[in-house]
């Protein structure tokens, strides 16, 4: 099953690399090492039966497991025949290949690694998203759910195309208000999720994970609009701006919007065009989306600021700025109990209450009939 | 209620239906802990790996083959047409010859015949 | 604008309304499969090739020696067989149009083809592409019995099962024919579909121990064909007690029955599929007929 060809070193290619590549950290990143040290022994180098796997937290549950049979000498000889290949693609790796080729072969070289695979399917909250590999599976992870996920709800709740037109999501964006004291409200949020407006009363924390290399503070536009606020003069609804960050830069690991970031004077002075305002809706009023929308920059800064025009225009904004969409998110509010205390917190006015009026039906006067 | 009294014949029957049936042959699911699935799935996957190796190696050698039996044809075609017109003749029904046999598992207690002569053709 | 798409304030839009339905334009961008969002059974969004899944099959458990054989010996010497230079893919009969001006062609089925009510397949010369290959053995027992009495095909379904390791689905009649005493719905019989291990195994068998033991056996029809590849023949009840597994038992399976095997392969024409069954130790013979 192992060929010979590298079980001698590979000291004819352009770099020499070790074929126990992946126990050698002189060239690779520290971050693909297992993160959990507890793990290692029983990973690499077998369970010990009279003391049963680490990853099994009860005693009489660890001494009850049995590992299946002549599963450590298989192991071993997979990891042997998957490193030596591994070698083989690092050693292609040199300085006159491009960035995505490099980065191609990089996953490619790490994603059978058993301490990457472990990583990624124990600690992902922990894993360093600079890694091509990570990343890799991150996506993969995200396209399997998340990703339909958030489209199926932004198209049911007709997010596209009411603010923007479509959508083709490139990033994954996540909202959470950690202000929050109850689990239910202080993790992630699912996009549709109907929320209380006391949950939703200090700005959220928004993670946008870039999946492929991007460059290191690349710039970001968050707007996050309101279409349903009752107009009625016209008798219909307008759009309005809550919320506004233009210029945020961000990377593959930074990439957190949070309340550490927004506490930051400076921070707030240059990034927070639009001061946060929840949505209040008002009582009788129908459902009301509060649809945040992620854009990449293209052209560089955004000099303009946002005027306070009532009815704001998302897709003349994003026109002008040359912003291009990459990422949606939605929540849904409705009036309740805590409406009117966020709405003294923010200073702002009471709340209407709207009412059923009967229409003035027209009324024909008998003998005006024109029925022949 | 049980019904203890039936004949022979039916009891047979019942006995084939539940042999039949599918919920007494499935096996368990396997509970592996966190360490042992990432090593099966090592295991898999340098199973893959090594897999996808060999039918890339035996898809370079049949490409190889057909390359050069063409360049014979072609060679053949220049030098002797007569020659190359008897060579691309399509064999209709040609056969294997029956004593061409499959490897099995459990192979006969005389494997080789060693005064074997082959079966002589009917005219 | 449509009147769908005015959102008043004061009132209900239309198609919320009782009595209108109507489907949304959406453009899927991304594709949604929409059973893996659900949130009651998680384990089914587990891909079956993960041990964790329920539906997990644990592949490559033994030596497959057919498979071997044919890869490592076979091929190559089919390759050098079915070479032909200077050759070209010989076009089916296929659907002929109905002529560019009549009005009465627009969105009717093309044409059938000539002197057929199927198109055929063209005939493309081999290359290490497409080196014919067996890539499934599919049984067909028809069991008359069970038109009368149904449980009889019980016996019948444990036998296949038995002999191909697979667990054969029931077949129904389809229609009604009286004299024969067939009825729509009825059970009739059972079939069996091999592909891959169980396929080799199967084949091993039927090569290695069952045909050379028929002492009238002489080999497949010769005209045997469905003329696109896919050879079929038959076994007797009496020939199904050399199989090893209902040999060994013969108590527990009183009444046997015959059945129909196909030999399903990607060959295209007969003559090139008689080829490949004679490499894996399948005889054929050419028949006589009688003159008088």
């Amino acid at each position: 099953m192992i060929s010979s060809s590298y079980a001698r070193p590979l000291r004819y290619l352009g770099r020499y690399y070790s074929t126990k590549i992946w126990s050698d950290f002189s060239k690779r990143s520290e971050t693909l090492k297992l993160i959990d040290p507890k793990y290692e022994k029983d990973l690499l180098q077998g369970i010990n039966p009279d003391q049963g796997p680490n990853s099994l937290v009860q005693p009489d549950r660890r001494l009850a497991y049995h590992s299946p049979v002549a599963i450590d000498e298989t192991f071993k000889l997979a990891y042997e025949y998957l490193e030596g290949e591994s070698a083989k693609i690092y050693a292609k790796i040199d300085d006159k290949k491009s960035v995505e080729e490099t980065d191609r072969l990089l996953v490619k070289a790490e994603q059978y690694n058993p301490e990457v695979l472990f990583n990624i399917e124990n600690s992902p909250t922990q894993i360093d998203r600079e890694q091509p590999v990570y990343r890799k599976y991150l996506q993969e992870k995200w396209e399997s759910h998340d990703r339909m996920l958030s489209m199926q709800r932004l198209e049911q709740l007709h997010v596209i195309p009411d603010t923007m037109p479509t959508l083709d999501p490139k990033v994954e964006v996540k909202v959470k208000f950690p202000h929050n004291t109850v689990l239910e409200f202080s993790e992630w949020i699912e996009p549709g999720t109907i929320l209380p407006a006391f949950a939703v009363d200090k700005p959220p924390t928004i993670q946008i994970q870039e999946f492929d290399r991007v460059a290191e503070n690349s710039l970001y536009t968050v707007l996050l609009v309101n279409p349903d606020t009752p107009d009625l003069e016209t008798n219909t609804f307008k759009t309005t701006l809550q919320y506004a960050l233009t210029n945020v830069p961000l990377s593959n690991s930074n990439n957190v919007v949070g309340t550490a970031k927004l506490l930051d004077d400076d921070f707030a002075k240059q990034h927070v065009a639009r001061e946060y305002e929840p949505l209040v809706p008002e009582k009788n009023a129908q459902l009301q989306r509060a649809c945040l929308w992620v854009f990449r920059q293209s052209s560089g800064e955004i000099k303009a600021s946002i005027g306070e025009e009532d009815n704001f225009d998302i897709r003349e904004f994003a026109q002008s700025n040359s912003l291009e969409a990459i990422g949606a998110h939605v929540w849904r509010q409705q009036f309740d109990r805590s409406v009117n205390q966020v709405r003294q917190e923010y200073g702002l006015p009471n709340g209407r209450v709207f009412h059923r009026v009967r229409k003035a039906h027209p009324v024909i006067p008998a003998g005006t009939s024109n029925v022949v | 209620m049980r019904i203890n009294s039936v004949n022979a014949s039916t009891q047979r029957v019942v006995n084939q239906l539940s042999a039949l049936s599918a919920s007494k042959k499935q096996p368990k699911l396997l509970n592996l802990c966190k360490e042992d699935l990432i090593k099966h799935k090592t295991i898999t996957n340098a199973w893959n790996v090594y897999q996808r190796k060999v039918n890339e190696k035996r898809h370079i050698q049949l490409n190889a083959q057909y390359k050069s039996i063409h360049e014979a044809m072609e060679d053949l075609k220049q030098t002797s047409p007569q020659l190359y017109a008897l060579a691309n003749k399509p064999e209709k029904k040609k056969k294997f010859p029956l004593d061409m046999r499959m490897p099995t598992d459990y192979p006969p207690t005389k494997p080789w015949v060693y005064n074997y002569e082959p079966s002589q053709k009917r005219k | 604008m449509s009147r769908l798409s005015i959102r008043s304030f004061s009132s209900s839009p239309i198609a919320s309304k009782v009595g209108y339905s109507t489907v949304q334009p959406v453009h899927h961008l991304i594709p949604i499969k929409k059973q893996t969002l659900g949130k009651r059974f998680p384990e089914l969004n587990i891909p079956k090739d993960d041990i964790r899944s329920p539906q997990y099959k644990p592949k490559d458990v033994y030596q497959d020696r057919v498979n071997e054989y044919y890869q490592n010996v076979l091929k190559s010497d089919l390759l050098l067989h079915y070479y032909e230079h200077d050759s070209e893919a010989v076009t089916g009969n296929k659907a002929r149009s109905w002529g560019e001006f009549s009005p009465y062609a627009v969105y009717r089925r093309d044409r059938k083809p000539k002197g057929l009510s199927r198109a055929t397949r063209d005939i493309k010369p081999v290359t290490p592409r497409n080196i014919p290959e067996l890539t499934g053995i599919s049984i067909n027992l028809y069991n008359k019995a069970a038109l009368e009495e149904s449980w009889i095909n019980i016996s019948a379904r444990l036998q296949l099962a038995q002999i191909t390791n697979v667990k054969p689905k029931v077949v129904y009649n389809k229609s009604n024919v009286l004299p024969w005493k067939v009825r729509q719905g009825k059970e009739c019989g059972c079939k069996v579909e091999l592909e891959g291990r169980d396929m080799t195994r199967f084949l091993s068998t039927l090569v290695e121990l069952v045909l050379p033991r028929i002492r009238t056996f002489k080999g497949i029809k010769d005209s045997s064909g469905d003329k696109s590849g896919n050879i079929t023949f038959g076994l007797s009840p009496e020939e199904i007690k050399f199989f090893p597994e209902i040999e060994n038992f013969q108590e527990l399976f009183p009444n046997l029955f015959g059945f129909h095997l196909t030999f399903k392969t990607n060959a295209g024409t007969d003559e090139r599929a008689r080829t490949l069954l004679t490499s894996l130790g399948l005889p054929f013979y050419k028949e006589v007929k009688n003159v008088q």
